[in-house]
């Protein structure tokens, strides 16, 4: 095999995918370190990107930091608003008062202490994520993670992102191609030129050529240009455990400019689904996700139509292929974002894949193409057991309800549930969620974030009963949770109220 | 509850300032905000910190006084007696407010400050005229006035090169540790990091005396420390 050196990288597609993983390359090749990596992204000036209301992981904040983006430009440019987790409503029975919250905070003690079993053995009324987390509380009453004094980034309350993607994209080409000298080739593909070998030598566009690579990125979205259209790479279809397939979205402005911003993703359980309402700066992104199985289209915009009190929204259609590649780096190919796969968004995964895929691509960046075949390997392995641990976690928001349509008793039929994710739930009735549940080094979620799913779903475990130090450390750490709770409230802006102060006085990188 | 009104000669004309209640009413700052003209004058004395404003998180520059909120470490001391006291403090209990021109500025009193009162202590007018007290107190309004655009650039340009760096003031006292948060200086090693031109700059804006006048003035900052310690008793 000719062991070229890898040096040309070529990332076919813009959106926040494309321009993620380009600026993440660029970012750790800088022009004096060595190894001279050139990196090119074309993109069709008439592919629109999918751009709908998006959420973020905590992890954006380091992705942003790592491509030297000022948080206050994010803010200012990218209709963004700060996250402080989920809150589920509904999808335990559908009653008025039927709701919990993942927040992104871990349990107070949970380090130290086995508090969700302590929980359990209470039988406290408040529910896990208000005794043992600030951040139920700070949501409802609508207060920001952090104040205009903290540093970009920093924060006080654990937080994520609400962005719009459309201008996230723009907003990010902008500063990769100022900052990392990326080669920006505006233009559309036409087609795809072997080697001898098979590996992608170059793809055709319209008005500039034939762009060369030694390493090509797809993040062609749904269309998968180079993995499935050029390599034929096999979809697996896991529509018979997440059943969603279709998408209705809208934008529903705010009354005025002074509406409250929620510092969390509203996810509303639904007959066929449920219905996403993420909160940026100048308007709402609402969604209703749902199964054509056990839903009429005319139904489901009913449904969305019941939510929105709107009739007369522009609701912009999206077919969910729910599943993903059956690998994700064929030869000297990659596919990051759409491209390798997609899931309902009902966790945010969707971005924090494409930070990690772009994470590892520039941090593990094969040196020649002999490596390119180790690398590749490693990154399916890791990305399979990601997409199936994510699968396994956003089923478990399902399998537990007691709510009487017919989608949610199929989501509660067995053969729906993942073996892996039944072996948990058998081990859970004896013991709580934990790190031993955990061991891969590619874990997506934390065990706390399952106590969080698990307890909100009214799932009890039954632990060693009598355990009266387990329950004096629990309780303890209710009272820190109550005290850190009175003293954030105390400090903490209103979150519209942070939003305005950060585009008037920006926040210090200090 | 303040009581602004436009100063007068005839209005305010019995008005006295009482010194004790000036200095009582000090013992509740614990930053003093300052300007770059006082710095050389300061540093002796105080040291000087940038911070954040509390509702629009800018950085001001200020001369420290404590360590704790509302308690002022050196006007509790009935012994120390300042040969510099910052414009801020002098102009106590008149103020500046925008006149009808634009730049221009008029002479307020706050006639609610416990200080202001009708027998004891330095009068604002004699015979008519501008007594000391009022003389002295206008002078540090107007070097506030002047130097509030001047010192803001300052602090802009320390932020554009990346200078500023939290200083970590950790107070250890009978096993118990307090951190004082929320006070910043310049960053030595980035400073010296910085490049020629940059440093030609802020030579040439005559800003590097005022930062290294800052630094030196990091040495009071353990007076005020023992003071705090002795005052917590230890």
């Amino acid at each position: 095999m000719n062991n070229r050196e890898i040096k040309n990288i070529v990332v076919v597609g813009g959106g926040t995918a494309g321009w993620l993983t380009a600026g993440r390359i660029a970012a750790s090749y800088p022009p004096a370190c060595g190894r001279d990596i050139r990196v090119t992204l074309v993109e069709s000036p008439d592919v629109k990107p999918v751009g709908v209301g998006e959420g973020t992981w905590p992890t954006m904040r380091s992705t942003l930091m790592k491509l030297g983006i000022s948080e206050t430009d994010f803010i200012r440019c990218c209709d963004a608003s700060f996250k402080q987790g989920a809150r589920f409503s509904g999808w335990k029975t559908g009653a008025a008062d039927d709701f919990y919250y993942h927040p992104l905070m871990l349990p107070v003690g949970f380090d130290s202490l086995d508090v969700g079993a302590g929980w359990c053995n209470l039988q406290a009324p408040q529910s896990f994520a208000d005794a043992l987390s600030i951040q139920e509380q700070l949501c409802e009453r609508g207060l920001a993670p952090k104040h205009i004094r903290t540093p970009e980034y920093g924060a006080v309350a654990n937080y994520a992102y609400h962005l719009d993607a459309g201008k996230f994209s723009v907003f990010l080409a902008e500063h990769v191609c100022k900052k990392f000298n990326v080669r920006h080739v505006l233009d559309h593909v036409t087609g795809v030129n072997s080697d001898s070998a098979g590996d992608i030598a170059s793809v055709s566009t319209r008005k500039h050529g034939d762009l060369a690579g030694d390493l090509f990125v797809d993040c062609s979205g749904f269309a998968s240009l180079l993995l499935a259209g050029h390599y034929q790479v096999p979809f697996v279809d896991r529509s018979d455990v997440l059943f969603i397939d279709q998408a209705l979205a809208v934008q529903l402005p705010y009354e005025d400019s002074q509406a409250p911003i929620a510092c969390h993703t509203l996810s509303t359980a639904q007959p066929a689904g449920w219905i996403w309402d993420i909160g940026l700066q100048s308007r709402r992104g609402i969604g209703y996700v749902y199964s054509s199985a056990h839903s009429s289209e005319t139904e489901a915009e009913a449904t969305l139509a019941r939510y929105t009190g709107r009739t007369d929204l522009n609701i912009k259609k999206i077919p969910i292929h729910c599943g993903h590649r059956e690998h994700f780096w064929h030869r000297n190919c990659v596919a990051v974002g759409l491209s390798a796969g997609f899931l309902e968004p009902l966790e945010a995964s969707a971005l924090v894949l494409v930070e990690l895929s772009a994470a590892m691509i520039a941090d593990q960046l094969p040196h020649d193409r002999q490596g390119v075949d180790i690398v590749a390997n490693r990154f399916n392995h890791t990305f399979r057991y990601r997409w199936d641990r994510i699968i396994d976690f956003l089923k478990l928001h399902y399998m537990l309800s007691r709510r009487a349509e017919p989608f949610w008793r199929d989501n509660c039929d067995n053969q729906s549930i993942p073996d892996s994710l039944q072996e948990l739930l058998h081990l859970w009735r004896h013991r709580s969620p934990a790190n031993c549940d955990f061991t891969s080094t590619n874990e997506v979620f934390p065990a706390a974030s399952y106590q969080y799913v698990l307890y909100g779903m009214g799932f009890r475990g039954q632990s060693a009963a009598g355990n009266d130090l387990l329950a004096q450390k629990t309780r303890q750490a209710m009272q820190k949770n109550r005290e850190q709770l009175h003293k954030a409230c105390s400090v903490l802006p209103g979150h519209r109220a942070l939003i305005d102060s950060i585009h008037q006085f920006g926040l210090a990188a200090v | 509850m303040n009581n602004l009104q436009l100063l007068r000669s005839d209005t305010h004309a019995q008005i006295r300032i009482c010194d004790q209640a000036l200095r009582i009413s000090f013992g509740q700052l614990v930053m003093v905000p300052v300007v770059l003209s006082e710095f050389l004058k300061l540093c002796i004395h105080y040291p000087i910190v940038l911070a954040k404003a509390g509702d629009t998180g800018q950085f001001g520059c200020s001369a420290l006084m404590g360590l704790q909120a509302g308690h002022n470490l050196l006007f509790d001391d009935p012994q120390w007696q300042p040969s510099y006291l910052p414009a801020q403090l002098r102009r106590q209990p008149l103020l500046l407010a925008p006149a009808q021109q634009p730049d221009e500025f008029q002479v307020c009193i706050d006639t609610a400050h416990p200080a202001v009162n009708q027998s004891r202590g330095s009068p604002l007018y004699e015979a008519g005229a501008e007594a000391e007290f009022l003389r002295t107190a206008k002078l540090a309004l107007a070097e506030l006035a002047q130097g509030q655009q001047a010192t803001r650039e300052f602090v802009d340009q320390l932020q554009a090169l990346d200078l500023l760096v939290p200083l970590q003031l950790a107070l250890r006292a009978d096993g118990e540790r307090t951190t004082v948060n929320g006070l910043y200086s310049v960053d030595q090693q980035k400073l010296e990091a910085l490049t020629d031109d940059q440093l030609l700059q802020l030579q040439r804006r005559g800003y590097l005396r005022w930062i290294y006048t800052l630094l030196a003035s990091q040495s009071q900052i353990y007076p005020l420390v023992n003071r705090h310690l002795q005052r917590s008793g230890h």
